[in-house]
């Protein structure tokens, strides 16, 4: 398996269940990492998409990061650090 | 079942219950693919767009009944469906033969007891439809933890002729006891069998259950929310997008969210979306073409603000 993009197949997290090749990984994996980012500008909290691994990285102001292989880590993460992110709270 | 209801020439009719995301839908699909003569099928889905009928093709035919339930607000519906269907029969000259079986699955809210009552009260209905069987599916993995807490899902129990625990493969062992033991308590009576995937399967031997939960009485309404995708059915530029907001609204929301079910358009083409308790099933890839439902993904659960969901996704399409 390639380590950058993840292509054939990462373990499987149904958000990526769209792409079939690498370069539509990797190019979801940016416009999701833009959409997060633009979520947690609140919290003043960085997300980046790498081209050469598929993991997110989040990363605090005070320098901490996380590094999340699937969306649902990103929300545990972002629990770990008392992060109280709601898609609902601007509603 | 045996068909036309045991030579007095009315037609058999299976309810199939459960609560929402309990497993029907794939119980049923299986059921089709087993049956040499695939029955007639009438699905009532609580949702606006009817989803889980994509999955049933290989009924002989099929029928929904969508936008409510079909105990209570969809209520005519199901019985004008029922009659036409009855009808259709007489016309082609078969009513007195045992030909074909029905099969009515209900949304995940419904009472089957009260479809049942309402059919044995139609002068129609009760000259040609004979109720075979009341079969509950329960979700074996969260079970007992739905029942415990939901009454709605405990009077679909108790209305039972049979049950099937489904998810099997799924279900941790103390689990499924304990779902078990909840299922004997409340319909003590209905014989047990069990699924995974919609294929029966034996029960597995099972550790002890834990001790019988208290039973709870969330009275909340359930409603559902339609979250349109895209510019039209085919448009697949907000699947990206969805899938953050639908991924973060269900670790925050999972457990109010019962059901989630849609056809999203992606890039890689159609994919059936379903997720049941805040878990997300793998998506399915549809065959390929456009229905006009597609792009549209239907909420239900004890949603507070409904409103909110739709008004913070489109919040998240805008940018």
């Amino acid at each position: 398996m390639c380590s950058g993009c993840g292509y054939p197949t990462l373990a499987g997290h149904w958000a990526d269940a769209a792409d079939t090749t690498a370069p539509e990984r990797i190019a979801r994996r940016q416009a999701r990492a833009r959409l997060l980012a633009a979520a947690l500008a609140p919290w003043r909290i960085g997300v980046t998409a790498s081209m050469v691994s598929p993991e997110l990285v989040l990363a605090r102001p005070d320098g901490a990061r996380a590094i999340c292989r699937t969306l649902d880590e990103v929300w545990l993460a972002l629990e770990r650090w008392r992060v109280p992110y709601d898609p609902l709270a601007a509603a | 079942m045996s068909g036309a209801g045991e030579g007095d020439g009315r037609l058999g009719l299976r309810i199939l219950g459960g609560f929402l995301g309990a497993g029907k839908s794939t119980w049923l699909r299986h059921h089709l693919h087993d049956h040499p003569t695939p029955p007639v099928v009438v699905l009532n889905e609580m949702g606006a767009v009817p989803v889980d009928g994509r999955l049933l093709h290989r009924a002989a035919a099929l029928h929904v009944v969508a936008g409510g339930c079909a105990c209570c607000t969809r209520r005519e519906a199901l019985i004008g469906t029922l009659r036409a269907i009855c009808n259709d029969r007489t016309r082609a000259g078969d009513a007195s033969a045992a030909s074909g079986t029905l099969i009515l699955e209900t949304s995940g809210i419904a009472q089957p007891a009260a479809i049942a009552g309402a059919i044995l009260v139609d002068p129609v209905l009760s000259r040609h439809l004979r109720i075979e069987a009341i079969t509950v599916v329960v979700d074996g993995a969260e079970g007992a933890a739905r029942l415990a807490g939901d009454p709605l899902a405990r009077r679909q129990l108790e209305a039972a002729h049979e049950v099937v625990i489904s998810r099997l493969d799924a279900a941790a062992p103390q689990a499924l006891a304990d779902t078990l033991a909840m299922v004997r308590r409340l319909a003590p009576a209905a014989p047990v069998t069990a699924a995974s995937f919609g294929a029966a399967m034996p029960l597995p031997d099972l550790p002890p259950p834990g001790p019988a939960p208290a039973l709870g009485a969330d009275e909340r309404e359930i409603v559902s929310v339609v979250l349109p995708l895209g510019d039209g059915p085919g448009d697949t530029g907000d699947w990206t997008a969805f899938g953050l907001f639908l991924s973060a609204l269900l670790h925050r929301h999972g457990q109010s969210i019962f059901r989630a079910k849609g056809v999203v358009a992606t890039p890689r083409g159609r994919l059936l979306l379903q997720a049941v308790s805040g878990h997300v099933q793998p998506p399915e890839l549809l065959p390929e073409g456009v229905a006009a439902d597609d792009n549209r993904v239907v909420l239900i659960g004890h949603v507070d603000r409904p409103e909110a969901i739709a008004a913070a996704w489109a919040a998240m399409r805008a940018g």
